[in-house]
């Protein structure tokens, strides 16, 4: 029962193997129906006159009169014969009262199955007029369509309950509410399949047969009451620990091996006794339940449920079968057909399921279902199709194909595809997806999208958020779970039931949930190093803006002359231009912009009468940034028009130095220079120095007699190849 | 409007006998120019009711001894490009110092031409480089620049000026502005001839 022993497998993969068990059930009982001798009567018991009436005869029995009574039955060789009474047709042994009765009732099974079973026999036959005639009965083996409808009707009720609490245990291995569910799931089958094949007998069966299918049912029907006991201990909340739960099966098992020894003075004190206390104890229990889930409004409903389905479903049964029996309140019903209250139950379950959340399952939990109703309706058609290609010897090889082409493949392909197939994601794909989750707008949608990438990669039944913290990637339960840390903004997760619970997480699973975290981390690194150098750019451009244009036009705002407010605006148009141009994210050549420059310095230097001496020296081809280039053309037009203002110089020279990791720009004037020191052009000089540690340089002034020299270095790489220059 | 009188004002100091007349759009443009001649038009492109370049059009054909200046403030070449294209001898960034664009505006009543900034002559040797191979062979008669006016536009595309580059091939400072203008002159054959292509190719005529 421990949850270790059902791992290995996929819940899926169990659950379709429970179902196939069930199935597998179901065909055994009904070939041991099948192998039973049948004379072709159908016998009715007549308690009144303790007569069994024959309400039809047909197949090997056919020419017999009806109605009639059967009177008695032997063997054509004598050896065995029985007069027949009334409860020689009763479903169920436990009719009796007395064990005495109970073993002359196996008794008379057993003679009664000896002359069936010995070849053709001599029945005695009462017409209503009284005459008595005796027919010769070749029995055969048993039709199929013998079988009342109650016989699959109980067959199907025991699958139906066993397939439900397998299912709800496959998923919910750990809890012990749903342990002791699958208990009564798996013993449903245990009294139902049994009773289904001894109450639909035709007249008798081997007693020891007869008596092994009734232990088993009884056993069944122990164990059953025992999970209930047990389940109302420990769902919804845990009563006694775990393992306290075997003091109940320690009670009602022993009690079980005594009836089914015979032991007790009656059948009541040996069967009907313990059942009813077993069912007396769980109503007992689900009241002591309820009022522990007074304050919690959801256990409370889930209780509410799963009581009224269990208590109605199996509280009928024994209250209506035990009930009339014991204390003969009102005539039976026909057990068979009272076994559905057991399916009333089920019903319930399902439906309640995911409403109430019933042992924390929810609507995830019927795709499990679904899937292996969809894998048996697989089954069925690959069997169908052979039994239809084998039996029936009108199919031609050409309508086989016929039926195998347009039905039978198109049908399967469309199940396979919908029940199995699982859908594999591409690499470059994942990497895409990845990347949407990453740079997702918004924390929901980032969840959102992540729950998507995992659902579409291991689709997993069960998505949510981890309680406590997950450090790495880590596969738990057994591979029915993957845990997933938490990647940023992301919270960790847990996913559970991986391929809609028909696979297990495995290490090939782990291995690509880390790399879809790591690759995650990554592309989250880098949307925050995105983020920042967006806000980095906004914050430089909006300083460009203020610094370079607004200053300029405040400047402007406080010329009196209009002349120099049109300079001020040209120049603040000029900088808004470059400004511009950079956010288009061009380079410049560095030989154009000198040219450029030159050409301007040189204008600027003639309308003011002064020479200019700037040679046209080879300029290394490299581009330089846009940003980098308005910076040095603006110091240089700086330092160029200090010279013209200031330095009463006549000759302005521009010389160019290329090192390797810098480039020096020297510019000189014969005029009578200025002390950088002192503040008569400082701000023009702060200005200069600001604008060239900007862009990671260096600007350097000396003062001669006759000269002054401003010298501004800005490194570049000449490393890498295309050369760059940058900061 | 304050744009216009300051045009005037520049117009005064570099040429203080000069009279001026002004027109706010193309349509009073057209109507001045269609009483009197004047020796040079000063055009903005943008222009309310058209652009520039359809003035300077018309101008260059019915006025071809007006010389045309471009004023603007782009300075981006596809502007000035197209403007020179059409017949203009010249443009003057409006951004710069007034000192200078008096001196350009007396270069031009000197040598006939502006100064041609480095990028734009830069852009016009890509022009005349790029056409060639479009062209496909007898088509169009070809319109080439010869090794001279290659070598002129060259020099000016490094940083040097028009003076310069007449000091360093020692010629003239207005033989230089003769090269230049027929640059000029053959950028707006050329221009037309790829404006005309580009319409057969197209299907248009």
């Amino acid at each position: 029962m421990h949850s270790r022993k059902l791992m290995g497998m996929a819940p899926g993969g169990l659950l379709l193997a429970g179902a196939l068990g069930c199935v597998f059930i179901g065909i055994l009982s009904t070939w041991f129906s099948l192998r039973q001798p049948w004379m072709g009567l159908r016998l009715e018991p007549d308690f009144d006159r303790n007569a069994v009436a024959i309400t039809r005869a047909e197949g090997p029995a056919a020419e017999l009169p009806i109605p009639a009574d059967l009177v008695a039955i032997r063997s054509e060789s004598g050896a065995s014969s029985l007069e027949t009474i009334a409860t020689d047709l009763i479903e169920e042994p436990d009719f009796f009262d007395t064990y005495e009765d109970k073993e002359e009732f196996y008794r008379r099974q057993a003679v009664l199955a000896e002359a069936l079973h010995s070849g053709a026999v001599v029945v005695s036959v009462r017409q209503a007029d009284g005459t008595l005639s005796e027919h010769r009965i070749e029995p055969r083996s048993r039709p199929l369509s013998s079988l009342p409808p109650v016989y699959w009707f109980q067959v199907l009720a025991g699958s139906i309950g066993c397939l439900l609490a397998l299912w709800v245990l496959v998923l919910r291995p750990q809890d012990w509410g749903v342990r002791m569910f699958a208990v009564m799931g798996v013993s449903f089958p245990m009294f139902t399949v049994p009773a289904a094949v001894y109450s639909t007998r035709e007249l008798a069966l081997d007693a020891n047969a007869f008596q092994f299918l009734s232990s088993i049912n009884h056993s069944g029907a122990f164990l059953y009451g025992c999970g209930l006991v047990a389940l109302f201990l420990s769902y919804p909340r845990q009563l006694v620990r775990p393992r306290w739960l075997s003091v109940v099966f320690a009670i009602f098992v022993p009690w079980l091996v005594l009836d089914l020894l015979h032991l007790p003075p009656d059948v009541s004190i040996g069967n009907r006794i313990p059942i009813l206390t077993q069912m007396l104890s769980a109503i007992g229990l689900g009241i002591w339940q309820w009022r522990l889930t007074r304050d919690d409004a959801r256990d409370r409903a889930s209780l509410r449920w799963l009581g009224v389905s269990v208590l109605i479903g199996s509280g009928l049964f024994v209250f209506i079968n035990v009930g009339s029996l014991l204390l003969g309140w009102f005539p039976p019903l026909s057990q068979g057909y009272s076994f559905g209250f057991f399916a009333l139950m089920d019903v319930g379950l399902a439906l309640g399921l995911r409403r109430y959340r019933l042992f924390e399952l929810d609507e995830w939990a019927y795709r499990i279902l679904f899937w292996v109703l969809g894998a048996l309706a697989l089954i069925a058609l690959d069997a169908g199709l052979i039994v239809v290609l084998r039996a029936d010897p009108t199919f031609s090889l050409g309508l086989s194909l016929l039926v195998c082409g347009f039905l039978y493949l198109p049908v399967r392909n469309w199940l396979w595809t919908k029940v199995v197939a699982r859908h594999a994601v591409e690499e470059h794909e994942l990497f895409q997806d990845v990347i949407q989750v990453a740079f997702a707008v918004g924390e929901r949608q980032r969840i959102e999208r992540w729950g998507d990438l995992l659902r579409k990669l291991f689709a997993p039944l069960e998505i949510e958020e981890a309680q406590g913290a997950v450090e790495t990637v880590r596969i738990d339960r057994d591979g029915l779970r993957l845990d997933l840390p938490s990647v940023g903004s992301l919270p960790a997760m847990h996913l559970e039931f991986p391929w809609q619970g028909r696979g297990l997480f495995g290490p090939r699973h782990a291995r690509l949930a880390t790399q879809l975290v790591e690759l995650l981390r990554h592309a989250d690194r880098s949307r925050d190093a995105y983020d920042r150098g967006v806000k980095e750019e906004r914050f430089r451009i909006a300083r460009d803006l203020h610094d370079d244009i607004g200053a300029r036009l405040l400047a402007g705002l406080h010329e009196r002359n209009l002349e120099g407010a049109r300079k001020v605006m040209r120049f603040a148009i000029g900088d808004m231009r470059s400004i511009v141009s950079e956010l288009t994210g061009e380079t410049v050549r560095l030989a154009d912009g000198l040219a450029d420059l030159r050409h301007e310095c040189a204008e600027r230097v003639e309308a003011a009468r002064l020479q200019i001496d700037w040679p046209l020296d080879d300029v290394p081809d490299l581009t330089i940034d846009r940003r980098i280039h308005r910076h040095y053309v603006s110091i240089v037009r700086e330092i160029v028009s200090n010279a013209i203002r200031h330095a009463e110089a006549q000759r302005i020279r521009v010389r160019f130095e290329f090192q390797r990791t810098r480039f020096v720009t020297i510019v000189s004037d014969d005029g009578i220079g200025f002390n950088p020191d002192q503040a008569r052009t400082g701000n023009g000089l702060r200005n200069l120095r600001e604008r060239t540690r900007e862009v990671g340089g260096q600007i350097l002034f000396t003062r001669a007699a006759d000269a002054t020299t401003v010298a501004v270095e800005l490194p570049f790489r000449l490393d890498s190849a295309p050369a760059a220059l940058s900061v | 409007m304050e744009v216009r009188v300051w045009l005037v004002e520049l117009l005064r100091q570099a040429f203080p006998d000069a009279l001026a007349d002004q027109a706010g759009d193309v349509a009073g443009a057209t109507d001045l120019i269609s009483t009197q001649s004047y020796d040079l038009a000063l055009v903005d492109i943008g222009l309310p009711d058209a652009s520039g370049v359809e003035l300077i059009r018309h101008l260059a054909a019915t006025h071809p001894s007006t010389q045309v200046v471009v004023t603007t403030i782009h300075d981006d070449d596809e502007h000035v490009f197209s403007t020179l294209a059409a017949g203009a001898s010249g443009y003057l960034l409006k951004d710069q110092l007034t000192e200078t664009l008096v001196r350009q505006l007396q270069q031009l009543e000197r040598d006939g031409i502006c100064a041609l900034s480095p990028s734009v002559a830069r852009r016009m040797l890509a022009h005349f480089r790029s056409q060639r191979p479009s062209h496909p062979p007898g088509a169009k008669p070809e319109v080439v620049l010869s090794p001279r006016e290659t070598e002129v536009l060259t020099y000016i595309g490094k940083g040097m000026r028009i003076s310069e580059v007449a000091k360093l091939l020692g010629v003239a400072d207005n033989t230089i502005a003769t090269y230049v203008k027929n640059i000029y002159r053959k950028l707006d054959i050329s221009s037309r001839a790829e404006a005309a292509l580009e319409a057969s190719r197209r299907g248009l005529v």
